[in-house]
Protein backbone atom coordinates (compact mmCIF):
# COMPACT_ATOMS: atom_id res chain seq x y z
CA UNK A 1 0.00 0.00 0.00
CA UNK A 2 1.34 3.08 -1.23
CA UNK A 3 1.44 5.41 1.90
CA UNK A 4 -0.46 8.61 1.31
CA UNK A 5 1.82 11.81 1.43
CA UNK A 6 0.92 15.36 1.73
CA UNK A 7 3.99 17.42 0.21
CA UNK A 8 4.32 21.00 0.12
CA UNK A 9 5.42 22.15 -2.98
CA UNK A 10 8.84 24.16 -3.05
CA UNK A 11 8.35 27.72 -4.58
CA UNK A 12 10.43 27.03 -7.67
CA UNK A 13 8.59 28.95 -9.44
CA UNK A 14 10.06 32.34 -8.17
CA UNK A 15 13.53 33.51 -8.31
CA UNK A 16 15.00 33.60 -4.80
CA UNK A 17 14.62 37.70 -5.11
CA UNK A 18 10.93 37.77 -5.35
CA UNK A 19 10.77 34.80 -2.69
CA UNK A 20 12.76 37.24 -0.46
CA UNK A 21 10.32 40.22 -1.13
CA UNK A 22 7.17 37.77 -0.87
CA UNK A 23 8.03 36.70 2.57
CA UNK A 24 8.93 40.42 3.60
CA UNK A 25 5.58 41.07 2.54
CA UNK A 26 3.74 38.54 4.00
CA UNK A 27 5.39 39.52 7.13
CA UNK A 28 3.50 42.59 6.82
CA UNK A 29 6.37 44.79 5.78
CA UNK A 30 5.26 47.78 4.04
CA UNK A 31 8.70 49.15 2.59
CA UNK A 32 8.62 45.86 1.10
CA UNK A 33 5.42 45.93 -0.25
CA UNK A 34 6.24 49.25 -1.84
CA UNK A 35 9.33 47.58 -3.44
CA UNK A 36 6.46 44.67 -5.16
CA UNK A 37 4.74 47.64 -6.47
CA UNK A 38 7.29 49.11 -7.71
CA UNK A 39 8.11 45.79 -9.63
CA UNK A 40 5.00 44.96 -10.61
CA UNK A 41 2.56 48.37 -11.20
CA UNK A 42 3.52 48.54 -14.80
CA UNK A 43 2.36 44.71 -15.03
CA UNK A 44 -0.70 45.47 -13.16
CA UNK A 45 -1.72 48.69 -15.21
CA UNK A 46 -1.19 47.09 -18.75
CA UNK A 47 -3.62 44.40 -17.16
CA UNK A 48 -6.07 46.12 -16.38
CA UNK A 49 -5.80 49.06 -19.23
CA UNK A 50 -6.41 46.26 -21.68
CA UNK A 51 -9.07 44.15 -19.69
CA UNK A 52 -11.02 47.23 -19.26
CA UNK A 53 -10.30 49.08 -22.33
CA UNK A 54 -10.94 52.48 -20.18
CA UNK A 55 -8.30 54.65 -19.02
CA UNK A 56 -9.98 56.48 -17.11
CA UNK A 57 -10.72 53.69 -14.01
CA UNK A 58 -7.14 52.26 -14.23
CA UNK A 59 -5.41 53.74 -11.67
CA UNK A 60 -8.27 53.03 -9.09
CA UNK A 61 -8.55 49.60 -10.47
CA UNK A 62 -4.90 49.01 -9.75
CA UNK A 63 -4.91 51.02 -5.91
CA UNK A 64 -7.89 48.27 -5.27
CA UNK A 65 -6.11 45.82 -6.88
CA UNK A 66 -2.61 46.12 -4.81
CA UNK A 67 -4.91 46.54 -1.93
CA UNK A 68 -6.05 43.64 -2.70
CA UNK A 69 -2.91 41.61 -3.31
CA UNK A 70 -1.39 43.44 0.51
CA UNK A 71 -4.23 41.92 1.96
CA UNK A 72 -3.99 38.44 0.77
CA UNK A 73 -0.58 38.22 0.08
CA UNK A 74 0.06 35.78 3.17
CA UNK A 75 -2.17 33.23 1.72
CA UNK A 76 0.17 32.95 -1.64
CA UNK A 77 1.84 29.72 -0.95
CA UNK A 78 4.43 29.79 -4.19
CA UNK A 79 2.73 27.14 -6.37
CA UNK A 80 2.89 29.60 -9.27
CA UNK A 81 4.68 32.27 -10.23
CA UNK A 82 3.68 36.01 -8.60
CA UNK A 83 3.06 37.19 -11.84
CA UNK A 84 0.49 34.54 -12.63
CA UNK A 85 -1.12 34.98 -8.92
CA UNK A 86 -1.17 38.76 -9.61
CA UNK A 87 -2.75 38.15 -12.77
CA UNK A 88 -6.00 36.13 -11.37
CA UNK A 89 -6.42 38.38 -8.63
CA UNK A 90 -6.28 41.70 -11.30
CA UNK A 91 -8.41 40.05 -13.82
CA UNK A 92 -10.81 38.78 -11.09
CA UNK A 93 -11.15 42.56 -9.85
CA UNK A 94 -11.57 43.70 -13.54
CA UNK A 95 -14.03 41.06 -14.04
CA UNK A 96 -16.09 42.20 -10.80
CA UNK A 97 -15.51 45.75 -11.63
CA UNK A 98 -16.98 45.22 -15.28
CA UNK A 99 -20.10 43.85 -13.58
CA UNK A 100 -20.38 46.57 -11.14
CA UNK A 101 -19.94 48.86 -13.86
CA UNK A 102 -23.05 47.60 -15.76
CA UNK A 103 -25.49 47.45 -12.52
CA UNK A 104 -25.70 51.62 -13.06
CA UNK A 105 -22.61 51.79 -10.45
CA UNK A 106 -21.29 54.74 -12.67
CA UNK A 107 -24.86 56.56 -12.29
CA UNK A 108 -25.08 56.25 -8.42
CA UNK A 109 -21.35 56.18 -6.97
CA UNK A 110 -19.10 58.96 -7.36
CA UNK A 111 -15.39 58.44 -8.43
CA UNK A 112 -13.51 58.42 -5.21
CA UNK A 113 -11.68 61.75 -4.29
CA UNK A 114 -7.41 61.27 -4.88
CA UNK A 115 -5.70 62.24 -1.66
CA UNK A 116 -1.87 62.48 -1.87
CA UNK A 117 -0.24 66.11 -2.31
CA UNK A 118 -3.57 67.95 -2.77
CA UNK A 119 -3.95 67.42 -6.20
CA UNK A 120 -5.67 64.42 -8.72
CA UNK A 121 -4.30 62.67 -11.19
CA UNK A 122 -5.17 62.91 -14.79
CA UNK A 123 -5.41 59.15 -15.48
CA UNK A 124 -6.29 59.84 -19.27
CA UNK A 125 -3.81 62.16 -20.33
CA UNK A 126 -0.89 60.58 -18.14
CA UNK A 127 -1.65 57.02 -19.80
CA UNK A 128 -2.40 58.67 -23.37
CA UNK A 129 1.21 60.44 -23.55
CA UNK A 130 2.67 56.77 -22.26
CA UNK A 131 0.75 54.68 -24.79
CA UNK A 132 2.58 53.28 -28.14
CA UNK A 133 0.50 53.83 -30.74
CA UNK A 134 2.85 52.12 -34.28
CA UNK A 135 0.35 52.47 -36.63
CA UNK A 136 1.65 55.18 -38.89
CA UNK A 137 -0.59 56.23 -41.39
CA UNK A 138 -3.81 56.71 -41.17
CA UNK A 139 -5.06 53.35 -42.90
CA UNK A 140 -2.74 51.55 -40.16
CA UNK A 141 -4.84 53.30 -37.43
CA UNK A 142 -8.01 52.57 -38.59
CA UNK A 143 -7.46 49.08 -39.23
CA UNK A 144 -5.82 49.20 -35.12
CA UNK A 145 -8.84 50.97 -34.24
CA UNK A 146 -11.24 48.86 -35.84
CA UNK A 147 -9.32 46.00 -34.48
CA UNK A 148 -8.85 47.61 -30.51
CA UNK A 149 -12.91 47.70 -31.00
CA UNK A 150 -13.99 44.39 -32.77
CA UNK A 151 -11.79 43.07 -29.40
CA UNK A 152 -13.46 44.94 -27.34
CA UNK A 153 -16.91 44.14 -28.18
CA UNK A 154 -15.98 40.09 -28.18
CA UNK A 155 -17.78 38.64 -25.34
CA UNK A 156 -15.06 37.99 -22.22
CA UNK A 157 -14.79 34.55 -22.74
CA UNK A 158 -12.44 35.31 -26.07
CA UNK A 159 -11.86 38.85 -25.39
CA UNK A 160 -9.67 37.73 -21.78
CA UNK A 161 -7.63 34.72 -24.10
CA UNK A 162 -6.96 36.73 -26.76
CA UNK A 163 -5.73 39.52 -24.64
CA UNK A 164 -3.53 37.07 -22.66
CA UNK A 165 -2.57 35.24 -25.78
CA UNK A 166 -2.15 38.70 -28.36
CA UNK A 167 -1.43 41.48 -26.46
CA UNK A 168 0.29 39.69 -23.58
CA UNK A 169 2.03 37.74 -25.30
CA UNK A 170 1.53 34.77 -22.30
CA UNK A 171 1.53 30.94 -22.94
CA UNK A 172 -1.00 28.49 -23.02
CA UNK A 173 -0.23 27.25 -19.86
CA UNK A 174 0.32 30.21 -18.07
CA UNK A 175 -3.31 31.71 -19.55
CA UNK A 176 -5.01 27.97 -18.74
CA UNK A 177 -3.32 28.68 -14.86
CA UNK A 178 -4.82 31.93 -14.98
CA UNK A 179 -8.11 30.77 -16.38
CA UNK A 180 -8.22 27.45 -14.39
CA UNK A 181 -9.11 25.68 -17.26
CA UNK A 182 -7.31 23.25 -19.71
CA UNK A 183 -5.14 23.68 -22.18
CA UNK A 184 -7.34 22.76 -24.92
CA UNK A 185 -9.71 24.55 -23.92
CA UNK A 186 -7.46 27.92 -23.96
CA UNK A 187 -6.18 26.53 -27.56
CA UNK A 188 -10.07 26.18 -28.53
CA UNK A 189 -11.29 29.65 -27.21
CA UNK A 190 -8.42 31.50 -28.77
CA UNK A 191 -8.61 30.09 -32.16
CA UNK A 192 -12.70 30.84 -31.84
CA UNK A 193 -11.57 34.15 -30.88
CA UNK A 194 -9.24 34.40 -33.99
CA UNK A 195 -12.11 33.35 -36.03
CA UNK A 196 -14.30 35.87 -34.70
CA UNK A 197 -11.72 38.82 -35.08
CA UNK A 198 -11.27 37.51 -38.64
CA UNK A 199 -14.91 38.08 -39.12
CA UNK A 200 -15.42 40.96 -38.26
CA UNK A 201 -12.46 43.40 -39.28
CA UNK A 202 -12.79 44.46 -42.94
CA UNK A 203 -9.55 43.89 -44.52
CA UNK B 1 1.74 14.30 -45.98
CA UNK B 2 -0.94 15.97 -48.46
CA UNK B 3 -3.06 18.66 -46.86
CA UNK B 4 -6.81 19.99 -48.21
CA UNK B 5 -8.17 23.54 -47.37
CA UNK B 6 -10.08 22.20 -44.65
CA UNK B 7 -7.48 21.22 -43.12
CA UNK B 8 -5.27 23.92 -43.34
CA UNK B 9 -7.89 26.49 -42.31
CA UNK B 10 -7.80 24.35 -39.00
CA UNK B 11 -4.46 24.76 -38.51
CA UNK B 12 -4.08 28.51 -38.84
CA UNK B 13 -4.03 29.42 -35.38
CA UNK B 14 -1.61 26.81 -34.45
CA UNK B 15 0.60 27.94 -37.56
CA UNK B 16 0.38 31.83 -36.01
CA UNK B 17 1.15 30.38 -32.67
CA UNK B 18 4.09 28.00 -33.55
CA UNK B 19 2.97 25.00 -32.45
CA UNK B 20 2.92 23.07 -35.20
CA UNK B 21 4.37 19.74 -35.73
CA UNK B 22 7.44 19.43 -38.31
CA UNK B 23 5.22 17.34 -40.27
CA UNK B 24 2.24 19.87 -39.94
CA UNK B 25 4.29 23.06 -40.92
CA UNK B 26 6.36 21.19 -43.57
CA UNK B 27 2.62 20.06 -45.40
CA UNK B 28 1.03 23.58 -44.14
CA UNK B 29 3.73 25.40 -45.62
CA UNK B 30 3.31 23.49 -49.13
CA UNK B 31 -0.15 23.94 -49.22
CA UNK B 32 0.73 27.68 -49.26
CA UNK B 33 2.31 27.45 -52.24
CA UNK B 34 -0.17 25.71 -54.02
CA UNK B 35 -3.31 27.45 -52.84
CA UNK B 36 -2.87 31.41 -53.52
CA UNK B 37 -6.54 31.38 -51.70
CA UNK B 38 -4.90 29.78 -48.20
CA UNK B 39 -2.24 31.65 -48.40
CA UNK B 40 -3.94 35.24 -48.40
CA UNK B 41 -6.10 33.76 -45.69
CA UNK B 42 -3.11 32.82 -43.93
CA UNK B 43 -1.79 36.09 -44.38
CA UNK B 44 -4.57 38.16 -43.15
CA UNK B 45 -4.96 36.48 -40.16
CA UNK B 46 -1.30 37.36 -39.32
CA UNK B 47 -1.32 40.78 -40.20
CA UNK B 48 -4.48 40.78 -37.33
CA UNK B 49 -2.42 39.00 -34.91
CA UNK B 50 0.65 41.86 -35.85
CA UNK B 51 -1.97 44.57 -34.94
CA UNK B 52 -3.44 43.39 -31.98
CA UNK B 53 0.67 43.10 -30.96
CA UNK B 54 0.68 46.85 -31.44
CA UNK B 55 -2.11 47.30 -29.07
CA UNK B 56 -1.94 50.38 -26.68
CA UNK B 57 0.10 49.50 -23.61
CA UNK B 58 1.26 51.31 -20.44
CA UNK B 59 4.62 52.47 -20.29
CA UNK B 60 5.61 53.90 -17.28
CA UNK B 61 3.31 54.84 -14.38
CA UNK B 62 3.66 57.91 -12.23
CA UNK B 63 5.59 57.10 -9.21
CA UNK B 64 2.41 59.51 -7.06
CA UNK B 65 0.45 55.76 -7.81
CA UNK B 66 2.83 54.08 -5.51
CA UNK B 67 2.98 56.70 -3.31
CA UNK B 68 -0.62 57.30 -2.72
CA UNK B 69 -0.96 53.69 -2.25
CA UNK B 70 1.86 53.15 0.47
CA UNK B 71 0.25 56.25 1.86
CA UNK B 72 -3.22 54.64 1.77
CA UNK B 73 -1.50 51.40 3.65
CA UNK B 74 0.27 53.53 5.87
CA UNK B 75 -3.04 55.06 7.12
CA UNK B 76 -4.74 51.74 7.35
CA UNK B 77 -7.19 52.73 5.08
CA UNK B 78 -7.65 49.69 3.36
CA UNK B 79 -11.11 50.62 1.56
CA UNK B 80 -12.06 53.45 -0.24
CA UNK B 81 -15.70 54.10 1.20
CA UNK B 82 -17.71 54.29 -1.82
CA UNK B 83 -19.68 58.28 -1.94
CA UNK B 84 -22.77 57.67 -3.54
CA UNK B 85 -23.90 60.39 -5.72
CA UNK B 86 -27.17 61.78 -3.54
CA UNK B 87 -29.09 63.35 -5.81
CA UNK B 88 -29.38 60.36 -7.93
CA UNK B 89 -29.75 58.10 -5.45
CA UNK B 90 -32.20 59.82 -4.05
CA UNK B 91 -34.43 61.02 -7.08
CA UNK B 92 -34.20 56.87 -8.24
CA UNK B 93 -35.63 56.14 -4.35
CA UNK B 94 -38.14 58.67 -5.01
CA UNK B 95 -39.23 57.18 -8.10
CA UNK B 96 -39.42 53.48 -7.12
CA UNK B 97 -41.07 54.49 -3.62
CA UNK B 98 -43.70 56.71 -6.30
CA UNK B 99 -43.85 53.27 -8.31
CA UNK B 100 -44.70 51.19 -5.37
CA UNK B 101 -46.77 53.43 -3.86
CA UNK B 102 -49.03 53.76 -7.44
CA UNK B 103 -48.70 49.91 -7.89
CA UNK B 104 -49.92 49.06 -4.82
CA UNK B 105 -52.69 51.94 -4.82
CA UNK B 106 -53.59 50.34 -8.46
CA UNK B 107 -54.49 47.18 -7.47
CA UNK B 108 -56.03 48.24 -4.15
CA UNK B 109 -58.53 50.22 -5.81
CA UNK B 110 -58.76 47.21 -8.66
CA UNK B 111 -59.63 45.35 -6.10
CA UNK B 112 -62.52 47.76 -4.60
CA UNK B 113 -63.49 48.51 -8.25
CA UNK B 114 -63.92 44.87 -8.77
CA UNK B 115 -65.95 43.91 -5.79
CA UNK B 116 -67.81 47.20 -5.50
CA UNK B 117 -68.76 47.06 -9.24
CA UNK B 118 -69.29 43.27 -9.24
CA UNK B 119 -67.32 42.37 -11.80
CA UNK B 120 -67.43 38.55 -12.69
CA UNK B 121 -65.05 37.51 -15.34
CA UNK B 122 -66.16 33.74 -16.27
CA UNK B 123 -66.30 30.94 -18.71
CA UNK B 124 -68.61 27.89 -18.23
CA UNK B 125 -66.79 24.89 -20.13
CA UNK B 126 -68.87 21.71 -20.27
CA UNK B 127 -66.99 18.29 -20.25
CA UNK B 128 -66.58 17.07 -23.64
CA UNK B 129 -66.90 18.34 -26.96
CA UNK B 130 -69.65 20.49 -28.56
CA UNK B 131 -72.83 22.45 -26.91
CA UNK B 132 -75.46 21.16 -24.69
CA UNK B 133 -79.07 22.58 -24.56
CA UNK B 134 -80.25 25.20 -22.29
CA UNK B 135 -81.09 23.86 -19.13
CA UNK B 136 -84.03 25.86 -16.55
CA UNK B 137 -83.70 25.35 -12.92
CA UNK B 138 -86.92 25.71 -11.12
CA UNK B 139 -85.89 28.76 -9.51
CA UNK B 140 -86.02 30.89 -13.03
CA UNK B 141 -82.29 31.00 -13.16
CA UNK B 142 -80.90 29.95 -16.56
CA UNK B 143 -77.87 28.38 -17.39
CA UNK B 144 -76.53 27.53 -20.38
CA UNK B 145 -73.12 26.05 -21.90
CA UNK B 146 -70.68 27.87 -24.32
CA UNK B 147 -70.84 26.78 -27.72
CA UNK B 148 -66.89 27.48 -28.34
CA UNK B 149 -64.29 26.48 -25.73
CA UNK B 150 -61.44 28.73 -26.37
CA UNK B 151 -63.33 31.41 -27.27
CA UNK B 152 -62.88 35.39 -25.72
CA UNK B 153 -63.57 36.00 -22.21
CA UNK B 154 -65.96 38.92 -21.17
CA UNK B 155 -65.86 40.59 -18.16
CA UNK B 156 -69.09 42.17 -17.78
CA UNK B 157 -70.04 45.15 -15.37
CA UNK B 158 -73.24 46.56 -14.94
CA UNK B 159 -71.56 50.05 -13.14
CA UNK B 160 -73.42 51.43 -10.22
CA UNK B 161 -76.49 49.22 -11.26
CA UNK B 162 -79.60 48.95 -8.90
CA UNK B 163 -82.15 46.49 -9.40
CA UNK B 164 -84.79 48.82 -9.64
CA UNK B 165 -82.42 50.93 -12.05
CA UNK B 166 -81.39 47.79 -13.84
CA UNK B 167 -85.82 46.85 -14.80
CA UNK B 168 -86.30 50.26 -15.32
CA UNK B 169 -83.56 50.75 -18.16
CA UNK B 170 -83.89 47.43 -19.67
CA UNK B 171 -87.86 47.81 -19.74
CA UNK B 172 -87.52 51.40 -21.33
CA UNK B 173 -85.27 50.20 -23.88
CA UNK B 174 -88.16 47.21 -24.52
CA UNK B 175 -90.15 49.85 -24.66
CA UNK B 176 -88.06 52.03 -27.10
CA UNK B 177 -87.31 48.86 -29.14
CA UNK B 178 -84.15 48.43 -28.78
CA UNK B 179 -84.21 45.37 -26.65
CA UNK B 180 -85.98 42.41 -27.60
CA UNK B 181 -88.23 40.75 -25.82
CA UNK B 182 -86.86 36.68 -26.04
CA UNK B 183 -83.64 39.32 -23.99
CA UNK B 184 -86.55 40.79 -21.53
CA UNK B 185 -88.43 38.24 -20.60
CA UNK B 186 -85.13 36.07 -19.88
CA UNK B 187 -83.38 38.93 -18.21
CA UNK B 188 -86.14 39.94 -15.60
CA UNK B 189 -88.82 37.45 -15.54
CA UNK B 190 -87.19 33.87 -16.08
CA UNK B 191 -84.72 34.99 -13.73
CA UNK B 192 -86.66 36.16 -11.00
CA UNK B 193 -86.13 39.62 -10.75
CA UNK B 194 -89.68 40.19 -11.93
CA UNK B 195 -91.03 37.52 -9.55
CA UNK B 196 -93.89 39.49 -7.61
CA UNK B 197 -93.73 42.60 -9.13
CA UNK B 198 -97.38 43.34 -10.82
CA UNK B 199 -97.22 44.57 -14.44
CA UNK B 200 -100.67 45.30 -16.38
CA UNK B 201 -99.29 43.67 -19.12
CA UNK B 202 -97.40 41.14 -18.02
CA UNK B 203 -100.65 38.96 -16.71
CA UNK B 204 -101.48 39.30 -20.46
CA UNK B 205 -97.99 37.19 -20.95
CA UNK B 206 -96.71 39.42 -23.62
CA UNK B 207 -95.01 42.83 -23.51
CA UNK B 208 -96.60 44.10 -26.92
CA UNK B 209 -98.25 46.74 -25.72
CA UNK B 210 -95.53 48.18 -23.93
CA UNK B 211 -93.89 48.69 -27.16
CA UNK B 212 -93.99 52.29 -28.60
CA UNK B 213 -96.52 53.49 -26.18
CA UNK B 214 -95.65 56.05 -23.99
CA UNK B 215 -97.84 54.77 -20.75
CA UNK B 216 -97.34 55.02 -17.07
CA UNK B 217 -96.29 51.57 -15.83
CA UNK B 218 -96.80 51.07 -12.14
CA UNK B 219 -93.32 48.65 -11.21
CA UNK B 220 -94.27 47.31 -7.74
CA UNK B 221 -90.68 45.52 -6.90
CA UNK B 222 -90.95 42.17 -4.67
CA UNK B 223 -89.99 42.88 -1.05
CA UNK B 224 -86.50 41.16 -1.58
CA UNK B 225 -84.52 41.70 -4.88
CA UNK B 226 -81.88 39.49 -5.75
CA UNK B 227 -78.61 41.51 -5.78
CA UNK B 228 -77.31 39.06 -8.85
CA UNK B 229 -78.68 36.98 -11.37
CA UNK B 230 -77.37 34.62 -13.75
CA UNK B 231 -78.40 34.83 -17.54
CA UNK B 232 -77.60 33.22 -20.74
CA UNK B 233 -76.87 35.57 -23.30
CA UNK B 234 -75.94 35.63 -27.13
CA UNK B 235 -73.38 37.42 -28.45
CA UNK B 236 -75.75 39.92 -30.29
CA UNK B 237 -77.45 40.12 -26.61
CA UNK B 238 -74.49 41.05 -25.18
CA UNK B 239 -73.80 44.00 -27.22
CA UNK B 240 -77.83 44.92 -27.19
CA UNK B 241 -76.69 45.44 -23.62
CA UNK B 242 -73.66 47.76 -24.00
CA UNK B 243 -75.77 49.41 -26.59
CA UNK B 244 -78.50 50.41 -24.45
CA UNK B 245 -75.84 52.00 -21.81
CA UNK B 246 -75.28 48.95 -19.48
CA UNK B 247 -71.78 49.16 -19.26
CA UNK B 248 -69.95 46.51 -20.39
CA UNK B 249 -66.73 47.22 -19.93
CA UNK B 250 -63.45 44.89 -20.37
CA UNK B 251 -60.30 43.90 -18.69
CA UNK B 252 -56.67 43.93 -20.34
CA UNK B 253 -54.46 41.46 -18.98
CA UNK B 254 -55.33 42.58 -15.62
CA UNK B 255 -54.54 39.30 -13.25
CA UNK B 256 -56.49 39.64 -9.36
CA UNK B 257 -55.97 36.05 -8.14
CA UNK B 258 -57.57 36.50 -4.89
CA UNK B 259 -60.67 37.15 -6.77
CA UNK B 260 -60.32 34.48 -9.04
CA UNK B 261 -60.30 32.46 -6.08
CA UNK B 262 -63.89 34.24 -4.75
CA UNK B 263 -65.63 34.56 -8.67
CA UNK B 264 -65.54 30.45 -8.79
CA UNK B 265 -67.08 29.87 -5.84
CA UNK B 266 -69.75 32.64 -5.86
CA UNK B 267 -69.92 31.01 -9.34
CA UNK B 268 -70.18 27.83 -8.31
CA UNK B 269 -73.33 28.18 -6.09
CA UNK B 270 -75.50 29.97 -8.41
CA UNK B 271 -74.41 26.53 -10.87
CA UNK B 272 -77.24 24.37 -10.67
CA UNK B 273 -75.89 21.04 -9.77
CA UNK B 274 -77.68 19.48 -12.59
CA UNK B 275 -73.97 20.67 -14.35
CA UNK B 276 -71.96 20.02 -11.60
CA UNK B 277 -69.89 17.98 -13.55
CA UNK B 278 -69.05 20.23 -15.87
CA UNK B 279 -65.81 22.50 -14.99
CA UNK B 280 -66.23 25.76 -14.06
CA UNK B 281 -63.32 27.97 -15.09
CA UNK B 282 -62.52 31.28 -14.31
CA UNK B 283 -60.29 33.56 -16.85
CA UNK B 284 -59.05 36.42 -15.81
CA UNK B 285 -57.44 39.28 -17.72
CA UNK B 286 -58.04 38.58 -21.74
CA UNK B 287 -59.36 40.98 -23.62
CA UNK B 288 -62.67 42.10 -24.56
CA UNK B 289 -63.40 42.84 -28.72
CA UNK B 290 -66.64 43.09 -30.26
CA UNK B 291 -65.59 41.13 -33.16
CA UNK B 292 -64.77 38.19 -31.37
CA UNK B 293 -68.74 37.73 -30.40
CA UNK B 294 -70.08 35.29 -32.92
CA UNK B 295 -73.63 36.30 -33.58
CA UNK B 296 -74.81 32.14 -32.57
CA UNK B 297 -72.59 31.71 -29.37
CA UNK B 298 -74.14 32.18 -25.97
CA UNK B 299 -72.04 32.95 -23.04
CA UNK B 300 -73.44 33.02 -19.07
CA UNK B 301 -73.58 36.28 -17.76
CA UNK B 302 -73.19 37.43 -14.11
CA UNK B 303 -75.29 40.22 -13.78
CA UNK B 304 -74.61 41.64 -9.79
CA UNK B 305 -76.08 44.96 -8.32
CA UNK B 306 -74.60 47.01 -6.35
CA UNK B 307 -75.73 47.22 -2.63
CA UNK B 308 -76.86 50.02 -1.52
CA UNK B 309 -76.70 51.59 2.26
CA UNK B 310 -79.73 51.26 3.96
CA UNK B 311 -80.08 55.07 4.26
CA UNK B 312 -80.42 54.88 0.28
CA UNK B 313 -82.83 51.78 -0.31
Amino acid sequence: MVPLVIAQKVDSFNPPEVQALIARCQAGDIDAFEELVARYQKYVFNIVYQHLGDPGEVEDAAQEIFLRIFKSIRRFRGTSSLETWIYRIALNYVRSFCRRRKLLGRLFVQPPARTGEGHSFDVVSSLAADTLDPAATAEHRRLAEEIVEVVNQLSPLYREVLIMREIQELGYEEIAEILGVSIGTVKSRIKRARDLVRQKVNL
Amino acid sequence: MKMDCQQFRKLISDALDGTLTPEQSEAFARHRNECRSCDREFLKQRRIKLYLQSFPTVREVDEAFRRELVARLRRGEMRRPHVLRLPAVAGTLAVICLLLIGILFGIKTYHQYLFREGIFIARFEPPGAGAEPYEQSGQGVQVGVLTRTDGPIYVLNLLQLRPEEFVIRLLAKYQTGEVREELVRRVLVDTGLLEGVRLHWLEQDSFQQFIGRPQRAEIIFPQALPDRLVVMMSGDELLSLRRFGLDVVYAFGIYVPQLKANVSDELRQLVPRTLQNAELIDLLGSSFQEKEIAPDASFITLIRFAKLPPSQR
